[in-house]
């Protein structure tokens, strides 16, 4: 699977327990038209899960349905991996950056 | 205004999900107290990202993407492709500009459809004659199915108030002529019905040319008066700039001026020539065939009424756009199918080129299909790639297109209306676009199935098997190619040998070094005497120029456009009446001097030429064509037999003294004319035509001989100057210009069959290299090897050769028209063209053939 970075940051936001497209969008900071068709790739390849939002719930708060995505196991594992790899990479950059930030 | 982007965004998504699309977005949006939108805009990637992903069209700009990364990669193959099209399709938009701008140009006439001509024509045969004024008359006042029927007669007007004296070329018509057309003047007006009657006709309309080139486009000059033949005329109008009916095909440059033409009384009984054009307008619902049907049966009443005039005189209606453009048609039809061969075979290379490539990419293919493309998906990765190549050939052929048809103006045949105003317009791209789509299919179609076969059970192995149905096919096309090539070549090589016999036709006359001048000297020369003067005068000026050798006169002179061809009844005074079948009622009459034969190098068959003796009071004498001896003299020495000629309804009686040569007036391809020469001593008329034999460069002499006649009447016009040579081969150009662009097609075609040919045999020997190393290890000589490939192509040469063949003999009567003293069937236009063809692939086999011999056998096994 191509992981790109905004790709692992929609998998972050899904495992921090952003459910919907647009808390995704203000949990990554990322556009829309990034994060649905990353939603969309993530869904083909099943990694997330979508379904409606219970009825009951929104005619409460008087407004249409949403749609819920959620990591599936495999999903999970990926995303797993994909932080402890972001992490990684961002501790790996740090210290590159660190001389470079000294120096100046 | 959030909601409504998502609405039009949700057409881009496949209709199955647009209602949980829309429901999701707007769900999204409602959950928001201010919805952003930013965030709506993004609607529309994600709308693209699932059309992507479902739909055809948006993954084939894709495949675009990957097509043009394809060929940039593989420039040489790309620009090879491109190269066979673009030649091609160059061809096709130039053929389909000429039918969409010539064939079915819109003409400027308000329903233009109900516009015809009428002509007159012998019984048996297909002919437009010009039409008496008689039968015109007759016509008119009978025909109930035209709502206007008018007549021109060719005519010209002298302008002698400019620099030099000129002849304007005109039309004088009668009542309802421009009405016919339904035109409107451009300025001032049409002639009025009483200025159709004796002293009230000099009045004249401009063509809006004459105005701009002569009268600086000045409005003024309705009203103004110029002289014209010595009268003045009242200019009372200026027609449209597009008005040029062109009913007079002898008219370089077209009409400058219309006259306006009253009939007198002599004229209803002026049945005999024919030198009106005749043009009606039909009547509202009446077809041409009930219009032909009407003048059919009233042909046939003045038949009965005038037995000895209008013996089996018919009629003919051709609508106003057959008489333009219908001779055309026929070699628009040629053309058309020349090219459609060569786009054909363009295809043919392209799709072998294609497979040749596919070979090559089989391992892409097939890795293409192991990772889950199915075939659907790649055939049409495979389309796209051609269509790209297609559209950079169409692009490059509108440019050719553009540029050949800029030189058609200056080459192309002059006869063929409007060539000069072909370019590349709307429809023309269009067609261009769609030749792309149809080159794609055509070419393309067979190599993406066949590649696409390919599957995971061979991954791009190079397996013998895998090979044999995609080199019987590749075989299978190139006998395609050789087929087509072969019929073009055959009809190539039909119409060079029918050229050259053309060429060989003896005129009758001698064509290289004379001098032509045709005048009309009756303005102010009035009478036999004055005629026979002003005649002598010139004669004597024209002799005195330095390069002159001999001068003579003729009234019908070979070639030139206005053959000024008198006819007549004939008759055998002490002979008993012809035969039927023997018609002798519409003999050409000539009129010449003894000098003509000297200077045209008339031969003498028997007896004697016109002499200087035979003067105006000398006994009447003629010469007869050997035509007319044979065709009316069957059995008859001609020489002392007494003849009566009626010229003009005026009796001549003379003897005739001599038969000479029968020229070809017109054409090189009609037959001699059978005509009677009467001495112009005994006979002056007013259209001569002057001829001088000349010791230097004819057309050098032009300039000086008007001079020499300027200074006998520096009012004189010249109604046509040229050579003798250039007025044959003015009758030659269309033939020529056939030719060259069929033996263009032709030599296109034979290149393109033969790269075919070397392309396939090529590839097939890199293929065999191990299986012809095996061969030579084991003892084969090279020749072997030679003979095994070089055998291979020209067997399937052969059989293309014998299919085209089949086609040629078949086909060929479609040519007959094209043909001159040429079977459609010449078995050596025909033969040498399969030689040809066959030689051609001969060499085309021997290149790789040589090469594969010429491999070290160890290298040829060490391959892979």
């Amino acid at each position: 699977m191509r992981l790109t970075y905004p790709t692992a940051l929609v998998l972050q936001a899904l495992l921090d327990g952003h459910h919907h497209g647009f808390d995704i969008m203000d949990a990554t900071g990322l556009p829309s038209g990034t994060v649905y068709p990353i939603l969309r790739r993530l869904d083909a390849e099943g990694c997330v899960r979508s379904r409606w939002e219970k009825d009951g719930v929104a005619r409460k708060e008087q407004r249409p349905p949403r749609r819920y995505y959620e990591l599936t196991t495999g999903g999970k594992t990926i995303a797993l991996d994909a932080k402890t790899r972001t992490q990684a990479m961002a501790e790996a950059g740090k210290r590159l950056l660190r001389p470079a930030e000294s120096e100046s | 205004m959030a909601h409504r982007i998502i609405r039009i965004a949700s057409w881009l998504v496949p209709a199955r999900l647009r209602r949980d699309w829309i429901m999701e977005w707007e769900g999204e949006l409602a959950a928001r107290a201010s919805p952003l939108i930013r965030h709506a805009l993004g609607s529309f990637v994600d709308a693209f990202w699932i059309r992507q992903r479902d739909v055809a069209d948006l993954r084939a700009i894709d495949d675009l993407r990957h097509g043009w990364r394809q060929m940039r990669q593989h420039g040489g193959f790309a620009y090879t492709v491109v190269a066979i099209l673009s030649l091609s399709m160059a061809a096709s938009v130039v053929a389909f500009s000429v039918v969409s701008q010539i064939l079915e140009r819109p003409l400027p006439y308000p329903d233009a459809d109900r516009v015809v001509t009428v002509w007159e024509r012998q019984a048996a045969t297909a002919g437009r004659n010009e039409v008496a004024p008689g039968n015109f008359m007759d016509w008119r006042a009978r025909a109930t199915s035209f709502a206007k029927f008018a007549a021109g007669e060719p005519w010209s007007y002298d302008y002698t108030s400019g620099d030099q004296p000129e002849v304007w070329r005109a039309v004088k018509v009668t009542d309802g002529f421009f009405e016919t057309f339904g035109v409107r003047p451009l300025l001032g007006r049409f002639f009025l019905p009483n200025e159709f009657t004796r002293g009230n006709d000099q009045v004249v309309v401009l063509s809006a040319r004459l105005w701009r080139s002569h009268f600086g486009a000045d409005p003024g000059i309705i009203g103004k008066s110029l002289t014209l033949d010595a009268t003045p005329h009242v200019v009372v109008g200026v027609a449209p700039d597009d008005f040029q009916p062109h009913l007079l095909e002898d008219v370089p440059g077209g009409v400058l001026v219309w006259g306006a033409r009253f009939t007198v009384g002599y004229e209803a009984r002026s049945r005999g020539n024919g030198y009106w054009q005749v043009v009606g307008r039909l009547k509202d619902g009446v077809t041409l065939a009930a219009a032909q049907a009407e003048m059919d049966a009233i042909a046939a009443r003045v038949e009965a009424e005038n037995p000895t005039t209008n013996k089996d005189v018919r009629t003919s209606i051709i609508s106003i756009r057959e008489h333009l453009v219908g001779d055309v048609r026929p070699a628009v039809a040629l053309f058309s199918a020349a090219v459609f061969a060569v786009l054909l075979i363009a295809c043919v290379n392209v799709t072998n080129l294609l497979l040749a490539r596919g070979a090559a990419r089989q391992h892409e293919l097939a890795v293409r299909t192991a990772l889950g493309a199915d075939r659907r998906r790649v055939v049409a990765q495979l389309l796209v790639e051609t269509l790209l190549l297609a559209s950079v050939a169409s692009l490059a052929g509108v440019v050719l297109a553009q540029a050949a048809m800029r030189s058609l103006a200056n080459w192309g045949p002059p006869e063929v209306m409007w060539i000069d105003s072909l370019h590349i317009d709307g429809a023309a791209l269009l067609f261009a676009a769609l030749l792309a789509f149809g080159v794609t299919v055509v070419a393309g179609l067979v190599p993406a199935l066949r590649l696409s076969g390919f599957g995971l059970q061979q991954p791009g192995l190079r397996t013998m098997t895998a090979d044999v149905g995609q080199r019987r096919l590749r075989f299978g096309l190139v006998a395609v190619e050789v087929a087509l090539a072969l019929i073009l070549v055959s009809g190539t090589a039909l119409l060079l040998r029918s050229f050259v016999n053309l060429l060989n036709v003896d005129p009758g006359f001698r064509q290289q070094g004379v001098m032509v001048l045709q005048i009309f000297t009756g303005d102010r020369n009035s009478g036999a005497a004055a005629l026979r003067g002003f005649h002598d005068r010139v004669t004597e000026k024209i002799s005195q120029l330095p390069g002159v050798e001999a001068v003579g006169t003729a009234r019908a002179m070979p070639f030139i456009e206005s053959n000024v061809d008198i006819r007549g009844p004939v008759r055998l005074m002490n002979q008993p009446p012809p035969a039927p079948g023997d018609d002798m009622s519409n003999i050409s009459l000539n009129v010449v001097t003894p000098g003509y034969f000297s200077v045209m190098g008339i031969g003498l068959v028997g007896g004697r030429l016109i002499e200087p003796r035979d003067g105006p009071d000398a006994p009447p004498v003629v010469v007869v064509s050997e035509a007319f001896a044979n065709r009316h003299m069957r059995g008859i020495d001609p020489i002392g037999q007494r003849i009566e000629v009626r010229q003009f309804n005026r009796p001549i009686q003379a003897e005739i003294v001599g038969v000479v040569r029968a020229l070809r007036h017109v054409r090189l391809d009609e037959a001699p004319r059978a005509e009677v020469l009467l001495p112009f001593a005994q006979n002056p008329v007013q259209s001569l035509t002057v001829v001088a034999r000349t010791a230097v460069a004819p057309e050098t002499l032009i300039e000086p001989a008007k001079a020499a006649i300027w200074s006998l009447d520096p009012l004189q016009t010249f109604y046509r100057t040229a050579t003798l040579d250039e007025l044959v081969q003015r009758t030659l150009t269309t033939r020529r210009f056939a030719l060259i662009v069929l033996t263009g097609f032709a030599a296109l075609a034979l290149l393109l069959a033969a790269a075919g040919l070397y392309g396939v045999l090529s590839a097939i020997v890199s293929q065999y290299r191990r299986e012809i190393g095996v061969r030579m290890a084991l003892g084969a000589a090279w020749t072997d090897i030679l003979r095994l490939i070089v055998g291979r192509g020209l067997l399937v040469s052969a059989v293309g050769v014998a299919a085209g063949l089949v086609a040629v003999l078949g086909g060929a009567r479609l040519l007959q028209g094209f043909l001159f003293s040429v079977a459609p069937t010449d078995p050596l236009a025909i033969g040498g063209a399969a030689v040809l063809m066959l030689a051609i692939a001969a060499i085309a086999c021997y290149i790789p053939a040589r090469r594969a011999a010429a491999e070290d056998p160890v290298q040829a096994l060490r391959v892979e």
